[in-house]
């Protein structure tokens, strides 16, 4: 198990090594929380980038002791900000990016919700049975379209989208259950 | 689930159900936002819905895509290595004054359970700490990455799916090997000379078929790949070919001596680029790749060929390759580009250690925090000079004037699915003033490699600096250079390629 704290004093006494450690231990935090506002994956790539390599450059400015998660979040918060807005200042009268006007409008609707959201997830994850949580990452890291991994699986493609609607659910309803109860720990 | 000229689906159920498996359209999206265009309970009910979609979505990506975690810990190493020394005493100062401060505060109040809490509140910042623990485990998790890596992230595989630590390893739970446990025929063992596919994109068969994981590709068949494609085959042997976007290769039989226990393997590469990595091959049964240009023999390494405008190019990253044009033969080493071109005669050799640019001066237009010019100029394609927004240019001083045969770049590729494409134009100046322009892709629409584009001067030129313009990224406003090499003539073979000149 990685000791978090360790590894960020570790880094911060020049121990860059470690700052891997954070990286790993961190990154699925971080992408959910950027994904929640960014829908093209290449997009989400470059701001997590940036994110971590803000979050070294400024690791001198991080108090030991405080939660580095939200830290790590609000910097990501910045750098999807400068990500809209070098994006609408550029392509102003292109139509481009359309697909994160959903996102927009839902962070609209539902203003401070995401960081809560993202640690119940992380919670749910784990408590998500191994083939299950197996399967989601399988078919969300598939090459080529859905159809094609359901074949290479054996299944029917309306088999595998029934399921990944139910596990969805599942985990929406355990967020949900957790933001309800408070239980974020 | 997508629109194919019919009305799309607006049953909110199943806008979420098509956000949650990536396959919504444009038309369910505009749907959506219909849905959300007002401020109501339900609305902000579906918003939620959709969040959390995105969020659980984001997760699962960074599950599956750890390897992108490497990668940044590997940049920020670099970035520390290259760069950010300075950063990192500076903050080691930083963090030594504020525990010396501290220590002498502490000092003044040591009295009772005030002086216990200080000395704890203390403890990260001023005790010593153990590096051993974090290299080894660095090293060893930096290990079992690039194994896992190499062996196919999603290849099927059913004794992996568990790691040492509890965690479960992004695989296919149901490899093609339970499925026919299950009652489904069971997959044909492979020949020594076929091959499997172990992952497709957009790739088919000469007869359209397309081409999925668990197929085989025997003698005779034919395999390409369309404009955003890309296909990974596997021998028996663990020999690994990954055929880029645009690419086609034929399988050719292979040729059984006699007393050898298996077929030896070849492959004609007939356009585009394939990366390789051989296994060692049995004594006297070299794996062979023709190209209508040249023949490529090799006994395992690893190394990548490109099919492009005529011309074949062959660069090793690994071992020695032998590359072949008629009679004439040369064994390849490591970092070395070879070059057989229908308009040339034999065979050109360039070595990446005749770089003109290396660590040249370099500057830019716009550099990003951190992604300075000189990173493409550093000899390394695990760095980039990052310029945004598009487009920007980049300038490389070689300091006096130089003759120029070659110009090799690396647009940056994140990945192998990664399609993204760079326009851009290359210039040559003698004196910064009049520029001639050697290279104009300013239409290009083919996803750049991890090759890099290789281009030889129609005749030597002679110049000081050389300009690059990165005019479009076809994902992102960043342009990225990961490398530009500029190559000399080939000793004795400067006169050949000069253009007449009159007396």
């Amino acid at each position: 198990m990685i000791d978090l704290e360790s590894a960020i004093a570790a880094t911060r006494n020049g121990d860059v090594e470690s700052f891997g450690w954070v990286i790993e231990a961190c990154h699925a935090h971080v992408r959910a929380y950027i994904a929640s506002f960014v829908r093209d994956a290449n997009d989400v790539n470059d701001i997590e980038q940036q994110t971590f390599v803000f979050a070294f450059e400024h690791l001198n400015e991080y108090e030991p002791g405080t939660h580095f998660l939200a830290w790590l979040k609000a910097i990501a918060r910045n750098e999807v900000l400068s990500h809209r807005e070098r994006t609408r200042r550029k392509r102003e009268s292109q139509r481009l990016f359309e697909a994160d006007r959903l996102l927009q409008r839902v962070a609209e609707l539902l203003p401070n919700r995401v960081e809560d959201r993202v640690s119940a997830l992380g919670r749910c994850m784990e408590e998500l049975p191994k083939e299950q949580r197996t399967f989601l990452v399988s078919v969300t890291g598939r090459r080529g379209t859905l159809e094609e991994w359901s074949v290479g699986a054996g299944f029917a493609a309306n088999v595998v989208r029934k399921r990944i609607s139910r596990l969805y659910a599942a985990l929406r309803n355990c967020i949900e259950h957790r933001i309800v109860t408070g239980d974020l720990s | 689930m997508s629109d194919n000229g019919k009305r799309p689906v607006t049953d909110p159920e199943t806008l979420i159900a098509a956000l949650a498996t990536g396959e919504i359209s444009d038309g369910q999206i505009e749907a959506l936002l219909s849905l959300l265009a007002e401020d109501t309970p339900a609305s902000r009910e579906l918003a939620c819905r959709v969040q959390d979609t995105r969020i659980i979505g984001g997760w699962l990506e960074a599950e599956c895509n750890t390897h992108f975690a490497k990668e940044t810990a590997d940049l920020i190493s670099r970035l520390w290595r290259d760069s950010c020394r300075a950063f990192v005493v500076d903050t080691m100062r930083l963090v030594s004054a504020e525990a010396q401060s501290r220590e002498q505060a502490t000092k003044r109040t040591r009295t009772g359970k005030s002086s216990r809490r200080a000395s704890r509140h203390l403890r990260p910042a001023t005790r010593r700490v153990r590096v051993f623990p974090y290299v080894v485990m660095a090293v060893a998790s930096a290990a079992c990455v690039l194994v896992a890596f190499q062996m196919g992230f999603f290849k099927p595989s059913a004794t992996d799916s568990v790691a040492k630590n509890g965690q479960p390893e992004p695989v296919n739970p149901w490899p093609p090997a339970e499925v026919a446990k299950k009652g489904q025929p069971k997959p044909v063992e492979l020949e020594s000379s076929e091959l499997e596919v172990v992952a497709a994109t957009g790739a088919r068969r000469s007869d359209g078929q397309p081409l999925k994981p668990g197929d085989h590709a025997c003698a005779g068949d034919v395999i390409a790949t369309g404009p955003a494609g890309s296909v990974t085959l596997r021998y028996a042997d663990e020999t690994s070919l990954e055929l880029r976007a645009g690419g086609e290769l034929a399988v050719l039989p292979g040729e059984a001596p006699v007393g050898a226990k298996e077929r030896s393997k070849g492959i004609e590469l007939r356009a585009g680029g394939l990366a390789v990595k051989v296994a060692p091959q049995p004594k006297g049964q070299p794996f062979a790749i023709r190209t209508p240009q040249a023949t490529t023999t090799v006994v395992g390494t690893q190394f990548s060929l490109q099919v492009r405008d005529s011309r074949t190019c062959l660069q090793v990253t690994e071992g020695t390759v032998q590359f072949e044009r008629g009679h004439e033969s040369l064994l390849v080493e490591k970092d070395t580009i070879a070059v057989a071109d229908e308009r040339r005669p034999g065979l050109l050799v360039f070595r990446l250690a005749g770089n003109l640019a290396l660590k040249k001066p370099a500057t830019a237009s716009a550099m990003k925090r951190y992604f300075s010019a000189s990173w493409a100029v550093d000899g390394k394609l695990t760095s980039a000079w990052n310029g945004s927004p598009a487009p920007q240019w980049l300038l490389v001083d070689l300091g006096e004037l130089c003759k120029i045969a070659a110009i090799q770049i690396f647009p940056l590729t994140t990945r192998p699915s990664d399609h993204r494409y760079y326009q851009y134009r290359i210039e040559l100046s003698k004196d910064g003033n009049e520029w001639h322009e050697v290279v104009d892709q300013s239409a290009n629409t083919t996803p750049s490699t991890p090759e890099g584009d290789l281009y030889l001067l129609p005749q030597v030129e002679e110049a000081r600096l050389v300009r690059v313009t990165m005019l479009t990224n076809s994902v992102s406003l960043n342009v990225h250079v990961a490398e530009l090499c500029v190559f000399p003539p080939q000793e004795g073979e400067a006169e050949p390629v000069r253009p007449p000149t009159s007396p």
